[in-house]
């Protein structure tokens, strides 16, 4: 029972044999690899490395089915009518242009068939089932272009984050460029400031009695405004 | 906010949600109408709503189906991308990833002027208390 809610959840855990997937594992599948120059499953793995075995990949499935996330899919094409025009050169700037206008007529045709069916059952409702064919056929058309369209969709993604990501740095560089003149410009201005006033006291002290110290921290200081410009 | 094709997906999910919900409204609150000669219709187990209630609903069921399909209609003419081959997408990531690149060592050079700077205030300030204190001692 446990067993079955997992098999059936939405996302099954990852199988236990991923862990054998480290750095170390994939460097000593590989030297065995070039090691003997074989097809993958011809391999020969040694005793002592058992768990080297899940780092060949498996064959293509040979029959008409297979599983994935927990269900049984067909290999082939299951019988669905491909309603939609598609770009005569795969890959092309126009193919994204025509998915989109594609799916707005499936969409108005599912409108459509869902009118259909309403009147089909008002007037003979046993025959809805072709109906409903329709609607689904529709449906799974749809859904097809929405998943083609995910790659797509995906680059686009990633150059919008790419985008973010340039702007939030030139931000930064920008903030430490402000705070770094910021604080500059405060201590040249208190080092004028600390300078005038370091002159009249110090003529002050002067009218008193000679001080060297003094002297030489205005030197200091002028030597440091001279640094800075 | 997830991206435009699962909101796509949930949307039409909704819309086939919808059709069913306005086919069982039908289904289950009609009014029977006989047909010439016949007599009319009971159906105990239907609950017959009233001929401007059930107007009313099938209205709202209606406008309720062709806003969602405009907001698809919306959903789909904002799909990201459109026009924009592969090639050129791929190409633009390129140049961004290298961008990128040089952003970042602009911004290690501007930490590093920082730093340079944090040390020099530092420095003045060390510089400044000291001889404070020299000159108090005098």
């Amino acid at each position: 029972m446990a067993e079955e809610s997992l098999i059936s959840s939405l996302y099954p855990p990852p199988p236990a044999y991923y862990k054998f997937f480290t750095n170390e594992n994939l460097e000593q599948f590989k030297e065995i690899k070039n090691n003997h120059k074989v097809e993958d499953d011809e391999l020969h793995i040694p005793e002592d490395k058992k768990e080297l075995e899940f780092l060949i990949p498996p064959r293509p499935p040979s029959g008409d089915t297979y599983r994935s996330f927990g269900n049984l899919w067909n290999v082939k094409e299951m019988g669905i009518p491909q309603l939609y025009q598609e770009s005569n050169i795969p890959n092309d700037e126009e193919d994204s242009k025509i998915k989109i206008e594609e799916l707005k007529r499936l969409l108005k045709s599912l409108l459509l068939n869902f009118l259909e069916i309403v009147g089909v059952m008002s007037v003979a409702p046993d025959q809805f089932a072709t109906k409903i064919e329709h609607i689904r056929t529709i449906l799974i058309n749809i859904h097809h272009i929405l998943n083609e369209y995910r790659p797509h969709q995906s680059r686009e993604s990633l150059i919008f984050l790419l985008e973010k990501q340039v702007e939030t740095k030139k931000d930064e560089i920008k903030e430490i460029e402000r705070v770094c003149k910021e604080v500059e410009t405060k201590i040249k201005g208190l080092i004028e400031l600390y300078v005038d006033n370091q002159e009249k006291t110090s003529e002050q002290i002067k009218q008193e009695s000679e001080s060297f110290d003094d002297k030489k921290q205005v030197e200091n200081n002028e030597n440091a405004v001279k640094e800075e410009s | 906010m997830s991206d435009r094709l699962t909101q796509l997906q949930i949307c039409l999910d909704q819309l086939v949600e919808q059709f069913c919900a306005t086919l069982n409204y039908v289904d289950k609150n009609h009014d029977f109408i006989p047909t010439e000669g016949e007599e009319r219709l009971v159906d105990p187990q239907a609950t017959i709503a009233e001929p401007k209630e059930f107007q009313s609903t099938m209205n709202e069921l209606s406008t309720d189906l062709i806003l969602k399909t405009r907001q698809i209609l919306t959903l789909i003419t904002s799909l990201p991308g459109a026009g924009v081959s592969p090639k050129d997408q791929i190409s633009k990531i390129n140049e961004l990833q290298n961008e990128l690149n040089k952003v970042e060592q602009e911004k290690i050079e501007k930490i590093r002027q920082k730093d340079e700077l944090l040390e020099w205030c530092n420095g003045l300030i060390t510089g400044f208390s000291k001889d404070l204190i020299d000159s108090r001692r005098n």
